[in-house]
């Protein structure tokens, strides 16, 4: 989820501005946000963080940057499961034991394909990542993917043209020899 | 004697590129797989736990974070 196309800003705050009417960048009104207060109107995504404590890593940096997510997604309503309701959630759930702790987020304006519909969206399991780094970067792919598609008619598709992007430049990288590079240093 | 030296570094030249060729493909499968674990995009299958949880969120059970977790 990190791949940048050509035309993305590379920087979040280049997105902010926009060309007013004489052709000259005008940036939108920024009001400071803090911690949120209320429930959050239009919201896009219900964020749902279940966490059983299983993996200290992944936890410890979660909940290091819990506020900052919040805040980041002010407009959507975010849950954050305790531990007890966690466990309780996860028993009924096995295979996700040990993929915790897990960020899922729903699309409450889902772009239906099938006659069948059902809650769209995307979960992460954090739990698979080893190190506080490799969740940290995790964080931040989320929160950047999170922001630059709010407005994306299908959150879906977008996940997955991601990770199609991803696993080619994972081949682009093994080819081009950096994970030799990695290793002998 | 030359001939058969020939064919045989032939043959492990073929091998050492088969075998790069095959941990290629197992790194780039390895990879995706690992991407598609991290990033599971939801379908029918997972249903069930996305609706136990929108369940969780109407009832009250848990509620909007505002600095404290809830449950």
């Amino acid at each position: 989820m990190t791949s940048e196309s050509a035309t993305t800003p590379q920087s979040p705050f280049e997105s902010l501005s926009r060309t007013g009417g004489d052709g000259a960048e005008v940036a939108p009104a920024i009001a400071p946000t803090s911690a949120r207060k209320g429930a959050a109107r239009d919201a896009r995504f219900h964020i749902f963080v279940i966490d059983s404590g299983w993996n200290c890593a992944a936890s410890k940096v979660l909940r290091e940057h819990i506020n900052v997510i919040s805040d980041l997604h002010i407009d959507d309503e975010l849950y954050v499961l305790d531990r007890a309701t966690s466990i309780a959630l996860l028993r009924h759930y096995p295979l996700q034991v040990g993929r915790d702790p897990i960020i899922a987020v729903h699309d409450l304006r889902p772009h239906h394909r099938h006659r069948v519909k059902h809650t769209h969206g995307f979960r992460m399991h954090l739990g698979i990542l080893d190190s506080e780094d490799q969740v940290l970067a995790a964080l931040r792919m989320f929160a950047r993917f999170l922001i630059r598609h709010r407005n994306a008619a299908d959150i879906d598709e977008l996940v997955r043209q991601d990770l199609h992007r991803q696993g080619l430049a994972g081949a682009i990288e093994i080819l081009g020899g950096h994970e030799h590079q990695k290793m002998i240093e | 004697m030359d001939r058969w030296f020939s064919s045989a570094t032939e043959v492990i030249t073929a091998a050492a590129a088969a075998a790069v060729l095959v941990y290629l493909g197992y790194e780039i499968n390895r990879r995706q797989k690992k991407l598609r674990d991290l990033f599971y995009v939801l379908g029918p299958d997972s249903a069930v736990m996305a609706e136990h949880l929108e369940e969780l969120a109407r009832r009250g059970v848990i509620r909007p974070y505002q600095g404290t977790v809830t449950g």
